[in-house]
């Protein structure tokens, strides 16, 4: 074999993909990496509630029982959310509202976190109809796999340049050093990412053709085969005794840490309790313990110790989104995160840098990728102090901005303009924020965001000087 | 707590022995290589220790990067900024053939990879001699590595009806396990 065009073969093969889905990619990457913070993000979002790790499970009842009394609309399921060291608060929702519970089991506000929730929505289903959405992201997953493959294929100096760097001269090379050292050392998470990430959408794919080949098409027979089946109950109709359940589940599972609690089918005879409870040192996402109704134990789904697929496969979403550990897995995951949308960013760049020519994807590249922070932002202050509809805005905002890149016509100038735009968005976000929540502006939930929104603010600030001292003549493809 | 910094500290002797051998070639480099790549393998032992075994693994696998990336930093060459390139500014629009061919591979690419993939990864996994849900498992997480590895196979062979015909009877001989 000609190593030579098997190289080049594998550069045209990775260049083609990268270019087919790199711009999504960015967007995903960047969602992601950012609602690796989504708890924090959704306390930051409303400071004003009341926060506790040690709860009372009799006030829980009482918020329970009030709740139901006064949001009687039709739902099939009713959850108690238990507070977490990463968000220590508790919510008791149904299908369509989700009321706060203060300490002494009185129901608070709303629930209402709706920029989190863009920001979430973006990197799962990048604003599209949900199952669309779904499947889109999930087929970008398996072309970011594809990528890492081709990347590795494309590579011959991997050994050679493990931990070569060139920086400040020729920009290309530098764009070369910086997407292949994140990208080799990084292939570990990235693959993980892009193997869990295409789990979430095409399961249910593959979902279809299992259930026709061997269940005459039932689908919900395979759903029971992965996730068990419903317990059957025939039980007079009363509101679920939470505290006997808890009781019951402390005795039964004394180890595990409930995250929360559903009452699935409420207000119909086979009505019954679920606890979902994470186990320490565990990948899955819970195990799941039945009650009745009484609050008398049925049994638990089986996810931590019964078949390994079934734990693997209940594993893929902490392992996706790092909900594991301590807040430096949060931590690590950021960087690896942003260390991926990097290299997104980087091959694209690289490509436009090979060209003869440039265009006005030059130009909108610039405005795709560095309005993107500006967008978010103002998103934010349209939600947040306004009310005003947070994907709209990031939207309408962004493509404003890349209309303006566009126009302007100078990669450099606009570069630097959608910097400082971006640093002077954020100091508004923490203004705005702290006038809008005032005295709830120095709580332990907005504290921690909006410093890491004023540094992020320098960051972008130092950026856009920086950009503006390397004159044009300095700089180069 | 001691098992979590002995998992950073070998970690971190890991990627300065294999930076060493990068940055100079010793008189036993491929020993000490390899001693590298051992105390890396230790890391992780120690993450299993510290943290059990799933999370070991994670950590064990996830934070080389940042040590190799911290040693790529500082050892980074600063080069004195050299000549620029100037790109004429100038739309090319692209030709009907080209739109044709980009839009028959993403054709490939996407809906008939994806299809046999499906196919091949249900039949093989339901092949296996183990437990259905088991195979099920095996399925939904295989399926994406088969379908991003049939892609990478389509993109770079240099003759293209290779993996076009592998997939493709392949994924008919699948089909006809599953559904006859």
């Amino acid at each position: 074999m000609n190593t030579a065009s098997f190289v080049k073969r594998s550069i045209s093969g990775h260049s083609w993909i990268g270019l087919l889905c790199g711009a999504f990619m960015y967007l995903i990457c960047l969602s992601g990496t950012l609602a690796v913070f989504n708890q924090e993000f959704e306390r930051w979002e409303q400071p004003n509630i009341e926060e506790y790790i040690d709860y009372d499970i009799q006030a829980l009842e009482r918020a329970y029982l009030d709740f139901i009394d006064v949001h009687t609309e039709e739902t099939e399921h009713l959850h108690i959310v238990f507070p977490k060291p990463g968000i220590p608060r508790v919510v008791v929702e149904n299908d369509h509202v989700a009321r706060f519970v203060n300490k002494n089991g009185s129901l608070g506000d709303l629930e209402k976190p709706a920029w989190t929730k863009m920001l979430v929505n973006l990197h799962i289903y990048l604003h599209l109809p949900n199952t669309l959405g779904l499947i889109v992201v999930s087929i970008l997953g398996v072309l970011l796999f594809s990528l890492i493959l081709s990347g590795f294929f494309a590579h011959p100096r991997i050994f050679k340049d493990a931990f070569r760097f060139r920086r400040g001269g020729n920009k290309r090379l530098e764009q070369v050093d910086i997407h292949n050292r994140l990208s080799v050392w990084g292939a570990p998470f990235h693959i993980m990412i892009a193997l869990t990430g295409a789990y979430f959408g095409l399961a249910s794919i593959v979902l279809i053709v299992v259930a026709s080949a061997f269940y005459e098409g039932d689908r919900d027979a395979v759903i029971e085969k992965v996730f068990g089946k419903d317990p059957v109950l025939v039980q007079e109709l009363q509101p679920a005794d939470i505290s006997a359940a808890m009781k019951n589940f402390a005795s039964v599972a004394p180890e595990a840490f409930p995250i929360f609690l559903t009452i699935h089918e409420p207000d119909t005879p086979g009505q019954f309790i679920e606890i979902y409870a994470q186990h320490p040192d565990r990948l899955i996402y819970s195990e799941n313990y039945r009650f009745d109704i009484q609050g008398n134990y049925l049994g638990k789904a089986g996810f931590s110790d019964k078949e390994i697929g079934r734990q693997v496969v209940y594993s893929t979403y902490r392992l996706h989104f790092g909900e594991f550990g301590s807040f430096s897995v949060k931590v690590l995951y950021f960087v690896l995160g942003l260390s991926l949308t990097i290299v997104s960013v980087s091959g694209i760049n690289l490509w436009l840098a090979k060209r003869k020519h440039r265009d006005f994807i030059n130009d909108v590249w610039v405005g795709f990728v560095w309005a993107c922070p500006a967008a978010l932002s103002l998103a934010a202050i349209a939600q947040i102090v306004f009310g005003v509809s947070a994907v709209a805005i990031f939207w309408i905002s962004w493509v404003v901005f890349c209309t303006y890149c566009y126009w302007r016509k100078d990669e450099d100038k606009s570069r630097q303009a959608l910097q400082m735009l971006s640093a002077a968005s954020l100091i508004t976000l923490v203004v705005a924020y702290s006038a809008h929540f005032y005295a709830y502006a120095s709580t332990s939930a907005a504290l921690g965001i909006n410093s890491a929104l004023l540094t992020l603010a320098l960051v972008f600030l130092l950026l856009g000087v920086r950009s503006n001292a390397l004159t044009p003549a300095k700089i180069q493809y | 707590m001691l098992n979590g910094i002995l998992a950073i500290l070998t970690g971190l002797a890991g990627t300065s022995v294999l930076f060493m051998c990068w940055r100079k070639r010793y008189h036993l480099h491929r020993i000490a290589t390899l001693c590298g790549w051992v105390l890396l393998l230790v890391s992780l032992g120690f993450w299993k220790a510290y943290s059990g075994l799933e999370f070991g693994i994670v950590f064990g696998l996830m934070m080389p990067a940042l040590y190799a990336w911290i040693f790529t930093l500082m050892s980074s060459e600063l080069k004195p900024p050299g000549r620029t390139r100037v790109q004429s500014y100038r739309i090319l629009w692209p030709t009907l053939a080209r739109v044709v061919r980009n839009g028959a591979w993403f054709f490939l690419v996407i809906p008939a990879l994806a299809l046999s993939s499906i196919l091949i990864t249900t039949a093989f996994t339901y092949l296996l001699p183990i437990q259905e849900i088991n195979r099920l498992a095996t399925a939904v997480l295989l399926m994406p590595a088969v379908w991003g590895a049939a892609v990478t196979w389509l993109l770079i062979d240099n003759r293209m009806m290779r993996p076009v015909l592998a997939n493709s009877v392949l994924g008919l001989c699948s089909a006809c396990y599953l559904f006859l």
